[in-house]
């Protein structure tokens, strides 16, 4: 499928010799061994071989002990969770109608819903905060609105859960939509009237013949979504509530507002670990895609 | 099996574009016809509308009496074939084949049979659980074709199916194809822009110019008789000589020969096979440009004094040199005036 | 360190001037108030050490720099009591903001009537519309919320240090120092004599007897972490 362009890589390789597609990848595979492999390592082993009070490095799990029973860190590791879960379902039941209407639509008015779908790529979080206390925030544009329908005034999503939940669906929609139609881009118009051809309804050729074919984008964007979200910074700062408070937050604050680098790392690892699980989801998904070819 | 009635039908993209421009056309039960045409001629569209992929702007369709023009794809009784790219690459072959069995909710083992049976119409017995990706060009198309004939449409429509294949397979495969839809007695619609591929399979031929019908004929008539300059310009090689009749002789530069026609421009149409040469003593009334070598045959070009080329068939090459004077002597030929035939010589060929 | 409110909401004559009188207010008033996280901003940072002051006799003099060790789970805990008390009259049940930005938004929305905000940042934000004219500053006048000062030194040891006594006179200059209230919404952390009478006229109700300060050392990290595990969770918001 179009977004694991490695596969052509490594199959080219194999064929011309290999030496030529080794050094090609040899630069980033590089890159990601300085920049990612190895602060990880380093981030366990500080966590890990903690300083006591003589002075010396021993081997102790205590701040791992310490995030796992304390129940404030589980709270903002549970909302965390709650958080991504709930944007990535409400990205994919948003963004693939729109993806779908993008794919099959043609016009005019399509064009404008392809610039409406991506604007959200070019306003920065802090800009988009903002506008949403603004908008949605108590006495903001939406209260304003009903209040001259006379309907009653929202129960304002600002510093609730649910406000990151509605800032970070909406920064992630470009993307989300543009992998989909990616991956309704390798669907052919032909397939999906060969489809209506043998009596296929719409319901019949979105279940059987598109979202099959888009599953490893729809994998995609979901791992793209989460990978975002979990380690989300500003949308849950600004629009969250205090407590429980994201990790993205949380790490931010326990490292910079409390002087306490071995917590906030231990807090970084243990997100690690989550985001590495969807990262595995996908890689599995994409070598077992391979594999079927 | 089935008729189709195709009754003023037209097709318009946008008010600049008249993709198919009121047609009309009847296919009889089992018939195969081909729509053959230029690029952009609006073979696709009209398919398209047959099938439902296209909405007419004007017009009615009828299949054995019935209206279908307001039944979206998954309603009418035809079946279409595409280009390419049409399979289902996360399904094997089995499944392609069954799909649209299991959404008539066939029982398991009446899908089973049928999809063996078609598989074997089309020559891939045991092909059943083969990925698409693991079928050559060929195949993938014999198993589009299996896909629309397992579920035994009323009127099988196909739109240049075989046109990413290459010259020998797709010969092999209009072939089967012929048999296939003649053993079945199919009503048959097939696009085409291969004259050879219409004239080889088809038992009537629609040529198509700008959505409108140029002429619809039997292929050997369409060779023999074609019914516009269009038509003779596009189905084999015709010499078109443009020029003036005065007092029953047709001139063209030095060309002239008796045309017993009114006064008045014409197109002047004689096939290279009915043009025979001579040497000339003199000028002659043309030079020949080049000689072509087919070996049991040979293609001379002709220039006439103001410029023009064209083309005779001579039955052995050596004969003739480029340069050489000839005289020329149309054995058989016809006229054309106002896009319509005006005279026919009585062994035209 | 001080009070925005909504005069259209609030008279200035009923502004609270007291911790107990705002405390009193607050309650009365349940979603009409909203504070900062002390972590994200200054203007909450600071309420909550009014509120530290409050439970331990309200006397600044009691913390040091160094002294956090032996005094800090005396003076905090009775404080996140008191904080935790006024959690349901906050607006939304118990919202804080991230920043003294967003108080100061929520406050020109109308949303709330009242937030803590550095002078500086109120008036600047009166001055280019962010809030309306109607808008109110009041200071506490039995202990003024903490607040900050900005200092210059001058090496007795410089090079130039005659100009830098010179900068230091030029500073200290009526013109300046009006311009400090004027301009840059803070207040004359020397004296009050710099500045003309109209402009002390004006600001009266703000000026704080003194301008307490809160050390920092390990104060600051304990007030922090002890509000967001104290006070911020442990609300029930679904009300
Ligand atoms: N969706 C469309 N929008 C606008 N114009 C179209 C559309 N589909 C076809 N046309 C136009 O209609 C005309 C007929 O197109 P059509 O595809 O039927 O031609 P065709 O005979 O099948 O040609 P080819 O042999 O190249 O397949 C062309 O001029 C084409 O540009
Ligand atoms: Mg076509």
């Amino acid at each position: 499928m179009s977004l694991s362009p490695t596969s052509d890589i490594v199959g080219a390789s194999k064929k011309s010799g290999g030496l030529i597609g080794l050094l090609l990848v040899a630069v980033p595979v590089l890159l990601i061994g300085w920049m990612i492999i190895y602060p990880i390592i380093a981030a366990v082993i500080t966590t890990l071989w903690l300083r006591n009070d003589a002075g010396a490095y021993v081997f102790s799990t205590q701040t791992y002990r310490f995030f796992f029973t304390d129940g404030y860190s589980l709270a903002n590791l549970g909302l965390t969770l709650w958080t991504t879960v709930v944007c990535a379902i409400i990205l994919l039941v948003v963004c693939l109608p729109i993806a779908l209407y993008l794919r099959f639509a043609t016009g005019r008015l399509a064009v404008y819903v392809q610039g409406l779908a991506i604007f959200p790529l070019f306003v920065p979080s802090i800009i988009l905060s903002y506008a949403f206390i603004r908008v949605l925030g108590p006495n903001g544009m939406l209260d304003i609105l009903l209040n001259a329908a006379h309907l009653p005034k929202i129960r304002s999503p600002y510093l609730t859960p649910w406000g990151p939940v509605i800032g970070l669906v909406w920064d992630h929609i470009p993307l989300t939509v543009l992998i989909l139609m990616a991956g309704l881009g390798s669907v052919s118009d032909a397939s999906i009237e060969a489809a209506k051809d043998v009596g296929a309804g719409p319901v019949t050729r979105l279940w059987y013949i598109i979202l099959p074919r888009i599953s490893n984008s729809i994998l995609v964007a979901a791992s793209f979504a989460v990978l975002g979200i979990f380690s989300a910074f500003t949308l849950p700062y600004v629009l969250g509530p205090a407590a429980p408070e994201m990790m993205g937050p949380f790490m931010q604050r326990t490292f910079r507002d409390l002087y306490d680098p071995p917590n906030a790392i231990t807090q970084a690892v243990v997100s690690f670990g989550f985001c590495i699980v969807f990262g595995l989801f996908y890689v599995r998904s994409v070598v077992r895609n391979q594999r079927a070819r | 099996m089935a008729v189709l009635d195709i009754k003023g039908v037209s097709k318009f993209f946008g008010s600049a574009v008249r993709a198919v421009d009121d047609f009309d056309l009847t296919v009889g039960n089992g018939e195969l016809v081909c729509l053959l045409g230029p690029s952009g001629s609006g073979k696709s569209t009209l398919l398209r509308m047959i099938g439902g992929f296209e909405t007419p702007s004007a017009g009615s369709i009828t299949i054995d009496g019935d209206e279908v023009i307001h039944l979206p794809p998954e309603r009418r009784p035809t079946g279409m074939v595409f280009q390419s790219h049409a399979l289902w690459t996360h399904m094997n072959v089995f499944k392609n084949l069954a799909f649209g069995l299991k959404l008539r909710r066939l029982p398991a083992d009446e899908i089973r049979r049928k999809v063996e049976d078609v598989l074997k119409l089309v020559g891939l017995t045991g092909y059943g659980t083969r990925q698409t990706h693991q079928l050559s060009g060929g195949q993938q198309q014999r198993v589009a074709l299996a896909r629309s004939l397992v579920l035994e449409p009323k009127i099988l429509l196909l739109d240049e199916p075989f046109a990413s294949l290459d010259q020998h397979l797709r010969e092999r495969l209009r072939e089967e194809v012929r048999d296939i839809q003649q053993r079945m007695g199919i009503t048959t619609l097939f696009v085409t822009h291969g004259q050879d591929e219409a004239l080889s399979m088809a038992d009537r031929i629609v040529v198509m110019r700008d959505g409108r019908i140029e002429q619809v004929a039997a292929p050997d008539m369409l060779y023999r008789e074609p019914a516009t300059p269009f038509v003779a310009g596009f189905i084999g090689t015709m010499n078109l000589i443009e020029g003036e009749v005065k007092g029953g002789k047709f001139v063209r530069a030095s060309f002239s020969h008796p045309l017993p026609i009114a006064d008045g421009p014409a197109i002047f149409a004689v096939r290279p096979e009915a043009l025979a040469i001579a040497p000339a003593t003199g000028e002659g009334a043309a030079r020949i440009h080049r000689v072509t070598d087919y070996g049991t045959h040979g293609l001379v070009d002709l220039e006439l004094p103001d410029g023009t080329r064209h083309k005779a068939m001579v039955s052995e090459a050596r004969d003739w040199k480029a340069g050489q004077p000839v005289t020329l002597a149309p054995r058989a030929f016809a006229a054309y005036r106002d896009n319509a035939v005006a005279y026919r010589s009585s062994t035209a060929s | 360190m001080l009070l925005a409110y909504d005069t259209t909401k609030l008279k200035p004559e009923d502004a609270p001037k007291t911790w107990d009188a705002l405390v009193a207010w607050i309650k009365a008033n349940p979603g009409q108030f909203i504070y900062n996280r002390p972590d994200k901003g200054g203007a909450g940072g600071n309420f909550v050490r009014r509120a530290i002051w409050e439970v331990n006799g309200r006397d600044p003099s009691k913390f040091t720099i160094d002294n956090y060790k032996e005094f800090g789970d005396k003076a905090l805990p009775p404080a996140w009591e008191l904080l935790k008390s006024l959690a349901p009259s906050m607006m939304d049940q118990g919202a804080y903001t991230s920043g003294n930005t967003q108080s100061i938004q929520l406050l020109s929305q109308g949303a709330v009537t009242m937030v803590p905000a550095w002078s500086d940042q109120a008036l600047q934000a009166i001055s280019t519309g962010v809030l309306p004219e109607t808008t109110g500053l009041v200071q506490l006048t039995d202990l003024a919320l903490a607040g900050g000062f900005t200092k210059i030194g001058v090496f007795t040891n410089g090079v130039n240090k005659d100009l830098a006594l010179k900068l230091c006179d030029f500073v200290l200059t009526e013109e300046i120092q009006s311009a400090v209230i004027t301009e840059l919404g803070g207040f004359p952390g020397v004296s009050w004599d710099y500045v003309s009478k109209e402009l002390h006229d004006k600001y009266k109700d703000v000026i704080p007897a003194s301008i307490p300060v809160f050390p920092s050392g390990d104060w600051e990290k304990n007030i922090n972490d002890g509000w967001y595990r104290n006070v911020a969770p442990n609300v029930d918001r679904s009300k």
